[in-house]
């Protein structure tokens, strides 16, 4: 799965998700982000903005700044 | 002096018609008496005529006339009295189907007849019951790490869900093997692939089963109002319904296929869980 960071927030399947709360960590490769549409699972087999990533920590860095 | 036709009138007062006869020896004297009375006048004209008769006797009666007109036809005449009842009618087709799920209503009455045989059970509709989506009463995917893992899921196909609905949805959380001592989570998501990447979480709760090398199923339960939008449910880590919680909505589109998605997930990364039950209702 791609996803594009925005101001904010990410665009995943042609849908707009604003972060809104604190991530939760759930495993080495998870990560649940509070979003305005839910919480939302992503993991590191998502490729934001054409980047991959091994480490969840790296991954949640890279979307939110 | 001659005299013809003539009536003289006698002295004596006899009267007699003498036809021809003369008179002698007369002789004038002077001074004579006066003459006798002259002759008759001639007869009178006729008279007037009389006065009218009285009125003729009345005529005999006449002839018969013809006979006269028909006359206008007269007023209508009262009704009659009521006729006998009929005869009763045959008996009633039978009832219509009852509704989904429980035992037919009792069919309505038939035209004129007695009533109509109840109808048969109703078969298990869509709508106004409750219906069951689907279940699995084995293991799916075990969690033999920390990773969180996608045990189960189901499809709910688009256009299933309406306003007005209830889904129910029933797991039970299973530790496989009697050494496993660390605690087993579980959580509930739905998304419109069957993974749990990019999946929304139903409930932000981890449901918690301690109690390692001790406890083995955690029976799990939660359902969701939905109002033809949302999902609604409440935040609690309680595994029953029967307590409280703040409240939680989550966007849920029904025009689309959603999957929903049970996952396991062990603390202890040499452990494994599972998930051995689950079922899913709709309501509506």
């Amino acid at each position: 799965m791609k996803i594009n960071k925005i101001q904010n927030g990410f665009l995943m399947n042609n849908q707009e998700y604003k972060i809104i709360g604190k991530e939760e960590i759930i495993s080495e490769t998870q990560v649940h982000v509070e979003t305005d549409k839910g919480v939302i699972l992503l993991d590191t087999s998502v490729i934001i903005n054409d980047n991959s990533f091994i480490d969840i920590i790296e991954f949640y860095n890279f979307l939110i700044n | 002096m001659a005299l013809n036709n003539t009536q003289l009138n006698r002295l004596d007062g006899i009267t007699k018609e003498y036809v021809d006869f003369s008179i002698s020896g007369l002789t004038a004297s002077a001074g004579g008496t006066s003459g006798t009375s002259g002759t008759s006048g001639i007869d009178g004209a006729n008279g007037p005529s009389g006065t009218s008769g009285s009125s003729g006797s009345s005529g005999s009666s006449g002839s018969s006339g013809t006979s006269g007109s028909s006359g206008s036809s007269g007023t209508s005449g009262s009704s009659g009295s009521s006729g006998t009842s009929g005869s009763s009618g045959s008996s009633g087709s039978s009832g219509t189907r009852g509704t989904s799920g429980s035992s037919g209503t009792s069919g309505s009455s038939g035209t004129s007849g007695s009533s109509g045989t109840s109808g048969s059970s109703g078969s298990s509709g869509s709508n106004g019951a409750m219906k069951l989506l689907g279940f699995s009463g084995v293991v799916g995917t075990p969690s033999n790490s920390t990773n969180n893992v996608l045990s189960h899921s189901l499809l709910i196909s688009a256009n299933t869900l309406s306003s007005n609905n209830i889904l129910q949805l029933v797991w039970r959380m299973k530790r496989i093997g009697a050494s496993n001592a660390g605690q087993i989570f579980s959580r509930i998501y739905h998304n419109t692939s069957s993974s749990l990447t990019g999946a929304t979480l139903l409930v932000s709760t981890i449901f918690t089963m301690n109690g390692g090398s001790t406890q083995f199923l955690g029976y799990c339960e939660r359902n969701f109002a939905y109002d033809g939008t949302s999902l609604i449910t409440y935040i609690n880590a309680a595994f029953s319904e029967y307590t409280t919680g703040t409240i939680q909505t989550t966007a849920f589109t029904k025009t689309q296929d959603n999957y929903i998605i049970f996952a396991i997930q062990c603390g202890n990364a040499a452990d494994t869980a599972n998930i051995d039950l689950y079922k899913i209702f709709l309501y509506g």
